[in-house]
This record gives C-alpha cells, sequence and structure tokens, in this order.
C-alpha cells in the first residue's frame, strides 16, 4: 500500500463531471504534479485531496486511513496537510509573524517554542526581517514564500500546491522553481503540485499526472510522458509535436503516403488508420541514415532562424513536417532534405 | 483498505458549521416565512372559517376599491416627479459643470434618510393651505388671496412623497451616467453628431434602464410609505391601502381578514413593481463598463449652469433644507406659531423630549435598543444566508437567499399585519412585549444586511477561509479569526445600514406596538395627534441627527472598505 | 401632585377592615368591591396595564402619584378611542389579553365588550356618587369623564362675531373655514351623529358641504385653529379648547344654545386580568375625588359631584346637553360609520 492512495475517485457538480475515476498512489516524500489544461478538473482533484470536497465515487486514504468516501470526508483542519493557493491566500489583517504563527496558535504551541519556529521557517523561506510587515507591503514573491512558510511551518507530512508560481513574473518563477525543487528535497515532504505549465511540471517532478476533461491521461517520469505519450492529447499537451496521419500495414511498421516507417505503438493497435506523433527535434536533417533509423525524404519548404534552432517545413509528399534543426542547419526553402528518426520517437496513436 | 474514521465524518453533520448555519435558517423561516404563511391564510379568513368573502370585498367595497385607485394615482405619480427631479438633478451633478454639485449631491442623501413622516409634519407647517409659511410668503409677495398652495390634496402627497423617494432614481441615474466613459460619446460627435444628438441617441438609451429601475423603485418604495400617507392623506380625506389596511385594523370590531385580502394586493403591486425593476435594472449591466478608469465627459454650460443650480437648488431646498429648516425651528421655539426671534428661543423642548415625557423618552431607549437588536438580528441572518449562498453549495440556498431578499416587497404595513397573524396566538410570550416589534424589524431588514454582507463576502476570497482550515483551525476557528475580523469593517456597516431606517421605524411599528414598548416613531406620532407639535420636533431633529451621524459613520466606512483586501487577488 | 390623606386612609381602612374577608371571596374572580381590595397583593402583583384614550399628560399626572404611593407599576397603552377598543377586541380573540382596565370615551365601546363578556364586575365606591345612567347596573363600567364637544373659533378671524349655532358652521361664507376631528379608526363619529340625531342631517350635510379640514384628534384641530389654518373647529373636545384658551393660544370656545352632545367616557376591568387586586386599586385611584380631581385640573368634567368643574368653566347641569344613544351607535356601528364616510369622505374604519 502506497503512502497516499487515490482509488476511483469521481466528483459531479449538478450535471457537471469534473473528475472521472482517478486511480493513483503517491510515495512518500515523492514530488508529484497534475498537469493538463486550464479547466480539467486539477484544483478539484486538489481539494478533494485537501477535504475541501466530498467525492461522489471513490476513496482517498492516507497512511491506511480513509481521509475521503463518497458522501463523508475528514475536515480539512485534521489531515494535517498544507497548502499554497494559487492567489497565497495571506491574511491581510495579520502580519506576516501573525499568518506564519497562525497554524502554531491554533495547535496551542507555547509562545517561545512558535517565536523560534517562525523565525527558522522565515529564515528558511528567505523572508528574515519581515516578520513584522503587512501582507500589503509584500511583493508577490514574498507573498508567496509567507504562503509557503505558513503551511510548512506546521510540518505537514503532505504540502498541496495549487498553481503556486503562476501569479509571478517569469525570471521569480525560474528561481522560485528551483527553490521549490530544494525545499522538497530537504524537508521530505511529499507535494502534490498542481500546474498547467508543462515546462515548471518537468523541473519540479518525480511524477507526472497528465489530466484532460476530468479524467487521468497519464502518469508517469517527466521524460516518460515527453517520450512516451500515451495518446495524442498527452503528446500535444507536452511540447510540439507532428501528428501524421498513417496506415498500419504490418508489425510496427506504419505506411504514410510513399513511406513506410517503423514505429513503437503506445496502445496494442494492429489494424487501420492511426496517427504517428513525432517531436520537431527528433527529425535530424542527415545525409545517410543509422542502422534502424527511419529516412523520409523531402523538400525543404520554409525555413527560420530562430537563433538557438532553425525551423524546417519540410513537405514529404504531401505531408508537411515541422523540424527543429541546431542552429547551424544551413537548408533554404527549395532544397531537397532527407530526415532521419528513431522508430522509438514515432509513436503510434488511435485517431480519435 | 484502512478504516473508516467515522466518529469525526460523522461529526460533521451536526457540527458547529451545520449548527450555526442551520439556525440562521430557522430564525429566517420563522421572521419571514411564517408570518407570511399567516398573512395569506389570514386573507380565507383563518382560523374563523375558509372564505373568498374577503378578497370579494376587497375589490368591490368602495372603500378598499378607491384606496386601490388612490394608491395607484399615487405611485403614478411620484414615479413622474422622481423622474423629474431624479433624472435632472443627477444629469446636472454628474455631467454639468454647474457650481456647488457635492453640496446638492449630499443634500440629496440628506432628504433620502431624513424618514418622511418628519418631512410631512414639516410640510403641514409649511405649506398648509391657509396658514402654512410658503403660503403667507406667497400672499404676501404676490398678493394672492387665499392659498395658493394646499398640502391637503393628491398632489400634496405625491409631492411629498416625491421628494423623499425621488433619490432612488437619482442615485441610480446618477451612477449610471458617471460610469459612461467619454469615449463612447466622443466617437459619436467625431461621427458628426451634436451635442443634444449625443445626448439623445447615446446617453439616453445607455441610461434608460438605469433611469426606469430607479423610478420603479421609488414608486415601489411611495406605496410603502404609511407615514406621509396618513399625515397628509388623512386631512386631505385620502386613503391609501397602507392606512385603509390600518384604518381596518384599527376600528373595531377589527377586520383581520380584510387587511390581510387588502395587504395580498398591496404585496402584489410591490412585486410586480420590485420584479419590473430587476428586469430593467439587468440590462443595464452593459452600461457598467469597468468601474475604474471612466472618464466622464463635463458638458460646459456658460451662464446657464446658474440657471440650473437655481433649480438643483430649489428642489433640495424643498426636500432637505426647507422641512429640516423648519422642524429645528421649531423646536427651539418657545411658541411655534409667533414670529422668529431670539426672546423665543429655548431647548425647553428637548428637555421635554428627551427627559420628562415619558412616552418620548422610552421611545428612545426602546428605538435604540430595537435598532441595536434588529440590527444585530438581521446581519447574523444575513451574514449565515449570504455564507450560505456564496460559499456552500446546499441544495436550495437559492430559495433561502429569495426568501431573504423577499421582504423587500413587504412593506411595513403588511409585514406587521403578518407578524400580528403570527404570533398573536402563539402561546409564548412575544405579542404585546417588546419581541414582535424585535422580529418585525430584524424581518423587514434583512434583506438590507444580506445584500451588504453578501457585497462584502464577496471580496474576501475563500481561499482566506481554507488557508486557515488547512493549517488546523476548525471551521468556528476560521470564521472567528480569519473571517470575520476581515469582514468587520462590512459587518459594521450592514448593522447600521439595518439601524438606520429601524431607529425610525413607523409603519410596522403603528400595528404592532402596545403600552411601554412605544419607539420614537410612535412617540412623534401619537404627540402629534396630541397636539404637542414643539416636542414633536424636537423628537425629530433628535432623531435626524441620530440617522444623519450613523449615516456619515457608514459612509466613511464604506469608503475604507477596499483597503483591507487590497493585494488579495 | 399627592395621595391625599383622606383617600390613603379610606383605602387603608378598608384594607385592614376587609383583609380576612378579601382573602376569602375574592381570592379567584379578584376583588368585587372596594373593601375586597388587598394591598399587598396589589404590590406583589406589582404592575397594572391601562389601555386609555385619554391624553398621556394627563395620564402621567395621574399615574405619578399612585406609583409612588404603592409602589406599583401602572404601564398604559395611549390611543383614540376606537383604536383602544379595537385592540382589547382582538386581544381577547387571540385568547391574549394584555390590559387590567380599559379607559375609552366612547360607552358604546365599553357596552360591547360587556357583551362580550370582557369586563369583570367591580362595585366602585364612586358609584353612589354618580347618577344611574353614568354606572352599569351590574357594575362592569362606569362613567370617568364627561366630554362636551363645543364651537371653537379663532378669535382673531371672528373678533366679537363668532358663530353661535351649529348650524352657522353650514353657512356659505364658512366656505373652507370650518374644521372637524376624527381619526381614521372613526372615533369622531359618535358626537356627531348625535347632533344629526338631535338637530337633523341638514345642519350636518350642510356643514359637510363646506368642505371642512379633517383633522385626527380634538388636539391636532386645535392647532389648526391656533394657527388660523381654519377658523373653526366643530364639536371640539371642551377641554381641549379650554386649555387652548387657558394658554393665550388665541382662540375661544362656546356653547351653542342648542344644545351641545355630551360624551361618556367610561372605565371598566378585564375579566382575564391576572392582577386583579392592582387593577382594582388603581381603578379606585382613578375614579378617587383625587384621581378625578386631576381630570378637572386638566379640563374635563368629572361625573362625581363632588369634584369641582374646571376652573373658570360652566357647571355641567347649567349646559343644554345634547345625549347620545349609546345603544343605537353600539348596534349600528357599522351603518353610521357608512354614512359618515358618505357624507364627509375619508376613511372611517368602515
Ligand atoms: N464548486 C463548483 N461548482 C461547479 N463547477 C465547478 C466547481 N468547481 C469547479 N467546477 C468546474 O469543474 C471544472 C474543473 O475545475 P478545476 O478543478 O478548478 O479546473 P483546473 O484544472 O483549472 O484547476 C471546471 O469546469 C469548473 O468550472
Ligand atoms: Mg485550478
Amino acid at each position: 500500500m502506497a503512502f497516499i492512495d487515490i482509488d476511483g475517485i469521481g466528483k459531479t457538480f449538478g450535471a457537471f463531471q469534473a473528475l472521472t475515476d482517478i486511480q493513483l498512489s503517491i510515495e512518500a516524500c515523492e514530488f508529484v504534479t497534475f498537469l493538463g489544461p486550464s479547466g480539467c478538473g486539477k484544483t478539484t482533484m486538489l481539494r478533494t485531496i485537501a477535504g475541501f470536497i466530498t467525492p461522489d465515487a471513490g476513496t482517498i486514504t492516507v497512511e491506511g486511513r480513509v481521509l475521503s468516501q463518497p458522501g463523508a470526508a475528514l475536515p480539512p483542519e485534521l489531515r494535517q496537510m498544507g497548502m499554497v493557493f494559487q492567489n497565497y491566500a495571506i491574511w491581510p489583517h495579520m502580519s506576516v509573524f501573525e499568518n506564519v504563527a497562525f497554524g502554531l496558535r491554533i495547535a496551542h504551541v507555547a509562545d517561545a517554542e512558535i517565536k523560534s519556529r517562525v523565525a527558522r521557517i522565515l529564515e528558511a523561506v528567505g523572508l528574515e526581517g519581515l516578520a513584522r510587515r503587512h501582507p500589503g507591503q509584500l511583493s508577490g514573491g514574498q507573498q508567496q514564500r509567507v504562503a509557503l512558510a505558513r503551511s510548512l511551518v506546521v510540518e505537514p507530512k503532505i504540502l498541496l500546491l495549487d498553481e503556486p508560481l503562476s501569479n509571478l513574473d517569469a525570471k521569480l518563477r525560474e528561481r522560485m522553481r528551483v527553490e521549490l525543487k530544494t525545499l522538497q528535497r530537504r524537508t521530505g515532504i511529499t507535494f502534490i503540485y498542481v500546474t498547467h505549465d508543462q515546462a515548471e511540471a518537468m523541473a519540479l517532478s518525480d511524477r507526472i499526472v497528465v489530466f484532460n476533461q476530468g479524467r487521468m491521461q497519464q502518469q508517469g517520469s517527466p521524460r516518460d510522458i515527453y517520450e512516451q505519450p500515451a495518446n495524442l492529447f498527452v503528446a500535444d499537451f507536452m511540447g510540439l509535436v507532428n501528428r501524421v496521419s498513417g496506415e498500419w500495414c504490418g508489425p510496427a511498421q506504419v505506411r504514410i503516403g510513399a513511406h513506410v516507417l517503423d514505429v513503437t505503438s503506445a496502445a496494442a493497435i494492429r489494424i487501420g488508420a492511426v496517427t504517428v506523433a513525432i517531436r520537431p527535434e527528433a527529425l535530424l536533417p542527415v545525409t545517410t541514415a543509422l542502422e534502424g533509423q527511419n529516412l523520409i525524404e523531402g523538400v525543404v519548404r520554409e525555413s527560420v532562424f530562430l537563433g538557438n534552432i532553425v525551423d524546417l517545413c519540410v513537405d514529404i509528399g504531401g505531408v508537411e513536417l515541422h523540424v527543429q534543426a541546431d542552429r547551424w542547419c544551413t537548408l533554404a526553402a527549395g532544397d531537397p532534405v532527407r530526415l532521419a528518426v528513431e522508430p522509438a520517437e514515432c509513436v503510434v496513436m488511435k485517431n480519435e | 483498505m484502512g478504516q473508516l474514521i467515522a466518529g469525526s465524518l460523522r461529526g460533521q453533520r451536526f457540527g458547529p458549521q451545520n449548527l450555526v448555519l442551520g439556525l440562521a435558517i430557522l430564525v429566517l423561516l420563522v421572521l419571514v416565512a411564517y408570518p407570511m404563511l399567516w398573512l395569506i391564510l389570514g386573507a380565507f379568513g383563518v382560523p374563523q372559517d375558509l372564505t373568498l368573502d374577503n378578497f370579494q370585498r376587497a375589490f368591490t367595497r368602495a372603500q378598499n376599491y378607491s384606496a386601490l385607485a388612490n394608491t395607484l394615482q399615487l405611485g403614478f405619480g411620484t414615479g413622474l416627479l422622481s423622474m423629474a427631479f431624479g433624472v435632472s438633478l443627477a444629469w446636472a451633478v454628474a455631467r454639468s459643470d454647474m457650481p456647488g454639485r457635492q453640496i446638492i449631491h449630499l443634500l440629496v442623501a440628506l432628504s433620502y434618510i431624513t424618514p418622511p413622516y418628519l418631512t410631512a409634519l414639516a410640510y403641514i407647517i409649511l405649506l398648509g393651505p391657509d396658514a402654512g409659511l410658503i403660503n403667507r410668503l406667497l400672499r404676501d409677495v404676490f398678493g394672492f388671496s387665499l392659498g395658493p398652495l394646499n398640502i391637503f390634496s393628491m398632489n400634496g402627497v405625491i409631492f411629498v412623497i416625491s421628494i423623499h423617494v425621488f433619490a432612488f432614481t437619482y442615485f441610480l441615474t446618477h451612477s449610471a451616467l458617471k460610469s459612461i466613459d467619454a469615449s463612447l460619446e466622443e466617437s459619436a460627435q467625431m461621427l458628426g453628431a451634436r451635442r443634444w444628438q449625443t445626448t439623445l441617441r447615446i446617453n439616453l438609451p445607455l441610461v434608460a434602464p438605469a433611469i426606469t429601475g430607479g423610478v420603479l423603485l421609488s414608486v415601489i418604495d411611495s406605496l410603502a410609505l404609511f407615514g406621509p400617507q396618513a399625515i397628509i392623506g388623512m386631512p386631505a380625506q385620502i386613503v391609501f391601502l397602507p392606512t385603509r389596511i390600518y384604518a381596518t385594523i384599527s376600528s373595531y370590531p377589527p377586520r383581520w381578514g380584510e387587511a390581510s385580502a387588502l395587504s395580498l394586493v398591496l404585496v402584489a403591486m410591490t412585486v410586480i413593481g420590485l420584479g419590473l425593476q430587476r428586469f430593467f435594472l439587468e440590462r443595464r449591466s452593459y452600461v457598467t463598463i469597468g468601474g475604474k478608469g471612466v472618464r466622464s465627459q463635463t458638458i460646459r454650460l456658460g451662464g446657464w449652469r446658474w440657471a440650473l443650480l437655481a433649480v438643483c437648488a430649489l428642489v433640495v431646498a424643498m426636500s432637505a433644507a426647507a422641512p429640516i429648516g423648519v422642524l429645528t425651528l421649531t423646536a427651539f421655539s418657545k411658541d411655534w406659531i409667533a414670529p422668529l426671534s431670539l426672546s423665543n428661543l429655548t431647548l425647553a423642548h428637548f428637555g421635554t423630549a428627551l427627559f420628562s415625557d415619558q412616552v418620548a423618552a422610552r421611545g428612545i431607549y426602546n428605538s435604540f435598543r430595537l435598532a441595536a437588536g434588529a440590527a444585530f438580528v438581521a446581519m447574523a441572518v444575513g451574514a449565515s444566508i449570504a455564507y450560505l449562498d456564496l460559499r456552500t453549495n446546499l441544495r436550495g440556498r437559492n430559495v433561502l437567499d429569495y426568501l431573504a431578499m423577499l421582504p423587500l416587497g413587504l412593506p411595513g404595513t403588511v409585514m406587521a399585519v403578518g407578524v400580528l397573524l403570527a404570533f398573536i396566538r402563539l402561546p409564548i410570550g412575544v405579542y404585546g412585549t417588546i419581541w414582535i416589534l424585535l422580529i418585525a424589524y430584524s424581518a423587514r431588514f434583512i434583506p438590507l444586511a444580506t445584500r451588504s454582507v453578501s457585497a462584502t463576502l464577496r471580496q474576501i476570497d475563500a481561499s482566506l477561509e481554507e488557508a486557515g482550515r488547512i493549517t488546523g483551525s476548525s471551521w468556528l476557528q476560521s470564521m472567528r479569526r480569519i473571517v470575520v475580523p476581515m469582514a468587520r469593517p462590512g459587518l459594521l456597516v450592514a448593522f447600521l445600514l439595518v439601524f438606520i431606517p429601524a431607529f425610525s421605524e413607523l409603519s410596522a411599528t403603528i400595528l404592532l406596538y402596545t403600552g411601554g414598548t412605544e419607539t420614537i416613531a410612535i412617540a412623534i406620532y401619537r404627540l402629534n395627534d396630541l397636539g404637542q407639535i414643539e416636542v414633536v420636533c424636537a423628537l425629530a431633529v433628535f432623531t435626524i441627527a441620530v440617522v444623519l451621524a450613523l449615516s456619515a459613520m457608514v459612509h466613511f466606512l464604506s469608503r475604507d472598505r477596499t483597503a483591507p483586501s487590497e493585494g488579495v487577488g | 401632585m399627592r395621595i391625599t390623606r383622606r383617600f390613603t386612609i379610606i383605602t387603608a381602612t378598608a384594607w385592614s377592615a376587609n383583609a380576612a374577608i378579601a382573602r376569602a371571596a375574592g381570592a379567584e374572580t379578584g376583588p368585587e368591591n372596594t373593601a375586597q381590595i388587598d394591598i399587598a397583593r396589589a404590590k406583589a402583583e406589582g404592575r397594572v396595564v391601562i389601555y386609555t384614550s385619554l391624553d398621556t399628560q394627563l395620564v402621567d399626572t395621574i399615574i405619578a402619584p399612585f406609583r409612588e404611593r404603592y409602589g406599583i407599576e401602572v404601564t398604559y397603552f395611549r390611543a383614540g378611542s376606537a383604536e383602544v377598543t379595537g385592540k382589547v377586541l382582538a386581544e381577547a380573540d387571540a385568547g391574549r389579553s394584555q390590559a387590567d382596565m380599559v379607559d375609552a370615551s366612547d360607552l358604546a365601546a365599553l357596552l360591547l365588550m360587556k357583551e362580550r363578556g370582557l369586563l369583570r364586575p367591580f362595585e366602585s365606591a364612586a358609584r353612589a356618587l354618580l347618577p344611574a345612567s353614568q354606572r352599569d347596573p351590574d357594575s362592569t363600567w362606569i362613567v370617568d369623564r364627561l366630554t362636551q364637544g363645543v364651537l371653537q373659533y379663532n378669535v382673531a378671524e371672528f373678533g366679537a362675531a363668532p358663530p353661535q349655532h351649529w348650524a352657522d358652521l353650514g353657512r356659505a361664507g364658512m366656505a373652507g373655514r370650518v374644521s372637524f376631528w376624527s381619526a381614521s379608526s372613526g372615533d369622531g363619529a359618535p358626537r356627531i351623529i348625535t347632533l344629526a340625531q338631535h338637530l337633523g342631517w341638514d345642519v350636518v350635510k350642510s356643514i359637510a358641504r363646506t368642505k371642512p379640514l379633517r383633522t385626527v384628534s380634538p388636539q391636532t384641530m386645535a392647532q389648526i385653529i391656533e394657527r388660523r389654518e381654519r377658523g373653526v373647529g366643530l364639536l371640539q373636545n371642551d377641554n381641549v379648547a379650554w386649555r387652548s384658551k387657558l394658554q393665550g393660544k388665541g382662540t375661544d370656545f362656546l356653547f351653542p344654545s342648542e344644545g351641545v352632545p355630551s360624551e361618556f367616557g367610561a372605565c371598566g376591568l378585564l375579566k382575564t386580568s391576572t392582577r386583579p387586586h392592582a387593577a382594582a386599586l388603581f381603578h379606585e385611584w382613578w375614579m378617587s375625588a383625587e384621581g378625578q380631581a386631576v381630570l378637572s385640573k386638566g379640563g374635563k368634567y368629572s361625573p362625581r359631584t363632588d369634584v369641582a368643574p374646571p376652573e373658570n368653566s360652566l357647571p355641567i347641569t347649567k349646559m343644554k346637553l345634547l345625549e347620545q344613544d349609546y345603544t343605537t351607535y353600539k348596534r349600528d356601528r357599522a351603518k353610521i360609520l357608512d354614512q359618515m364616510a358618505d357624507v364627509f369622505g375619508g376613511e372611517w374604519g368602515n
């Protein structure tokens, strides 16, 4: 049994099915990210774990204790979790110190200990010296740190974070990413993190869980998810991808126009029309292919120099492929080109 | 699979949250739904019998029929006059470069917060057909032999009520005009439209829903104003539905069934009006384009601005300055008929009003405690209903919300009939005590509190409360330490918004009070019946001073209100 | 104002002599006469609630010495006669009577309450001093004041030649100069109907044709005349006219020679009272020579023959009184109010 077991969770709001059969196990000290477009149910799932939402189906078990089941949920205050809200939810009528000390006061911790623990945690999040400030006098990044400190000071076993970085500017976001990751490693707290930003998810997570329309699409390490998307949605969501229609034509082979590609298959498909997903950076302009690689011939339609890469549009006979070549590529529109691609990079999926 | 901690899960159902909110629902049902049920039952003759006679009487007896006709006429007249006063003043203040706009705005507010029955009393002194001060002045100046103005007429009633209720039209139109961005007009002008064309083709359609909504609100309020309808209408021999309902019950033997049926007729009128008003104001939404950053065009009037000022000044002089002035003057005069002179000044009437007259002194005390009590109950219930509506997914919460808004459509007289019917038979000792007034006031003003708290709660993001929960505090602790402290200015505003009208409530009180539970409004009304006009005026001045001070406080608090939630997303 | 020794002695004697009897006889139903009043129990009851139509200033003056003497609190509900009656009846219907004693300037109202069995017989010590027509043979009510409807006028308007007769108020020249009073509950009707019954409807109708200004009470009518909003008042309360004149407000009043309607105000104790001794004790103070003297000082005529008329006033025996037919009024009230509404218009509570 895992640390957290999410078993068949479903939730509807009126006629709207917000979550369907969510099945997930999370280990202690893991950094798990719920990733998906806005409105796909990430927050709903997170709030169900927190106890703000009672599920209609399924159970949530933490360390063998059932915390949520249909029609009943242990109230959030008894779950020993922490949560960082998207808008930080810093209480404006309390100083930074009081905000952070709140949970300790509720738990009737002695004053002296409160002082030292708050001081320690403020230092840890880089807010030393700001204890007296009021939230109105803090920058967005500082408020973010207060929210972190506030939820960490009570030493939760699980920390839930709902798009904590989405309100910060790009520079600060990068820095906070690193800090969050370090913090998680240092404290060993289980982080469940919600974001719609796939780069953020990849930078932070041990494991990513992709959501769409209230359903779990795929879970796995960032690399697995990127390289072996379970379906077109995941492939699309994780980054740029060429979606090419083809036809299954033999064991691990797909015909695309005049070309036949060796592929790997995400699903047990053995017949009919399929889609092949190929990342643009997996297509390499070459002179000759290596052993086992697919080789596709085409003509450059367009070439744009972007600095770190060169963006090519290659016509391979009625189908256009998007190719990201390195910056030394000098191909121009009209040039013939040969593209090499590993069969592992050609992921076949059911048509949708 | 682990074990369910059944205890803490079951505990939820009877937890403090459900207890507090459940109690609020119960109070709301007892305060609003139960009296309304009795009003309907009463109209069918329950408990004595079950009949439709009362409805037949309500529509066929000449007295009732003419009360209905007069009430409609009153509504029509106040609608027209409110539109004339409200729209022109709103335009002058919002859009023109007329001098003294701030003062005009404040005086409109003052005419709104002055209890309308006091304005009515003042106008008997000012516009009595023969002895009225203004009539005397007009006769001296223009040499009329009679009159020329007679407050004791349908026009008189319409006038006195309009100078109170036009404020609704004014405020709604004013804010609509303020929210039209100048760019809308400028683009019309770029296309070659002239000033008057812009006004007619762009501004008017944009603010028309606000004007209609405001006028309807003015009309609805005017139908319910028992005070001026009685004070001016009685001498004028004109009967309106509220005064008719009052007379039906206060004569002997009291005719409850007829009063209930008439009450339902009045409710139907106000509810239809409110429905229309909602309809028009919902259409208004396209006017409010953003709240801030709206730039409005000021229209330069040149020499005409002084003429406009004269018109506006005349309106507010009639609606605020003159009535309050004459009440004040009378309150300080030894002999109110004698001309103004230093030797005629005295503070004695205040001594009588505040200390020695028993009914008056008791009235002041009762009004303070009733207003405070009702404000507290309405605020608590209103806060709970707003919370239920905004923060929970309880089934039927919109029904509760509707129920909490229902008293808006119930004139005080009607509310009193319902409360009387409902509570006079209950074995608990509510009837004949101050509690029945507390019930009526709380019920009447729950909508004000609910709306106000709801606006406050909307500004406090739910996550602030949830952050408290997940950090380990129970619902009750989160309420006490996070939501209530943050909402405190808003809650205080809600408290005051109920306190102010409750302090001077007349139309429900007149049917519900008894010996010992007189309020300040009753003292004023009854002492006026007994001819003690100077003491009445002293009480009036005191009342106005109290509501004015509290309104200033509301204004002050509301301005500060946005401050705490800044930076909270 | 002090409670005089005489009243104290009478009640104290009654108390000491009859305490034992009172305890035996009046235990359940309350005292049946003055002698049975148990002052100790009255004090224990602690409070009296009266519903009255008397001017609050007078009520306050009557109450104050009583409260001081016995430490018994008196709370009152004051409104016009019809409203007071309506409230008593409404409460009785609902079984939630609040009042211990009721007083209204409308004997018909007390007759109605008696008919409905709301009043408790009580033999007041004052009975002997009142003519038989002014007390109930069954002792459920007793007249406590007499109000005459006089003709009040503004001196500046009429100088030495005020209208002398009721019929004068209906003359053409009086258009827009007359005022009359009745609250919306119709409490001004009894004396108008009396006038109509004695002098004929023509007189009343001709007055109505002058478009008289309606006021809600005698006191507001006095104001109207003092300010000269109108010059003359129809059927003004004698005490109100008397006070206005006394205070030098520029008004005077007269008793038309064809007669003035005399209205009986009466009081009674309620059966449902939970404070029978305190109520009876107060009733007796109210009806005592001292209590009634307060009324007389305030301009009211007492029914007691041993209480002097108000200062500078005609004794009641010197007036021509138009008697009111209370039984008819009680029986036909609804019809009469309809008539009033027809003749004068406006609200009569009908
Ligand atoms: N309390 C609620 N009532 C009704 N619908 C809700 C509620 N909460 C969320 N939803 C709906 O559920 C869907 C998922 O919402 P959410 O979990 O907030 O998505 P996100 O993935 O952006 O965090 C959305 O369509 C949202 O409108
Ligand atoms: Mg979300």
